[in-house]
């Protein structure tokens, strides 16, 4: 990992198009704009990683599961 | 064509029916081939099955089936992204989460799934503010109660 030192209103470049600058440090929270490319998806680290979880919870669904739910609701 | 399913055997799809998620469902990029299968006549839930890997499906459902004032704020790099030009070509649908137990089922409502039926284009989600969870439990506790907001 690269680790790099900056003071609040300094900012770091990754490649041409990504900017993040550091905006204003409080005791223990850091407050961080990022510029990117709209089609860059960015995330929270926790919560992307609830979501990555959610996903592989409901892809592992058992057979039986699967008969339960078909006809656990009928749609009027 | 014919793929092969883990729920339903061997499934004759139309290549046209095919969705591409470019970006994968979080948590498996590499798989980017879906189609939706209806799993019964009259259940609300569908089946997001991977074309390409038989053991792969999410079950979907349209949240406003359950939660009618359910909204999702779509951005317009989204839209670019799923080669919509405007919202009403995309159709928001949730992935089901089940337990042992199918009634504590829950719908993860923070990582919808945006679908665009035209484009045959979809991608997942992730909304940045805190209003919806990702595990909205579908069934109200007491068995007696019905639909949530219904």
């Amino acid at each position: 990992m690269l680790i790099l030192t900056r003071k609040s209103g300094e900012g770091i470049n990754i490649g041409d198009d990504i900017k993040i600058t550091v905006l204003e440090i409080k005791g223990r929270q850091v407050r961080v704009g990022i510029e990117a490319p709209p089609e860059l998806m960015i995330h929270r680290e926790e919560i992307y990683a609830k979501i990555l979880e959610e996903n592989r919870l409901a892809a592992r669904l058992n057979s039986e599961s699967f008969e339960k739910i078909k006809k656990i609701w009928k749609k009027d | 064509m014919q793929i092969n399913t883990l729920r339903f055997g061997t499934v004759e799809i139309d290549k046209s029916e095919i969705i591409i998620v470019p970006e994968g469902i979080i948590g498996f990029p590499d798989i980017r081939r879906y189609v939706i299968l209806n799993m019964g006549e009259d259940t609300p839930f569908k089946l997001f099955q991977a074309v390409d890997e038989p053991t792969l499906g999410f079950i979907i459902i349209d949240p406003l089936f359950f939660k009618p004032d359910y909204k999702v704020k779509i951005r317009k790099e989204d839209l670019y992204g799923l080669s919509a030009e405007n919202i009403s070509e995309i159709v928001t649908s949730v992935i089901i989460t089940i337990p042992e137990d199918p009634y504590k089922m829950t719908a993860n409502l923070r990582g919808p799934l945006l679908i665009n039926l035209k484009s045959r284009l979809a991608k997942q989600l992730v909304l940045t503010d805190d209003t919806y969870t990702p595990r909205y439990l579908i069934i109200p506790r007491t068995e007696s109660a019905q639909m949530i907001g219904g």
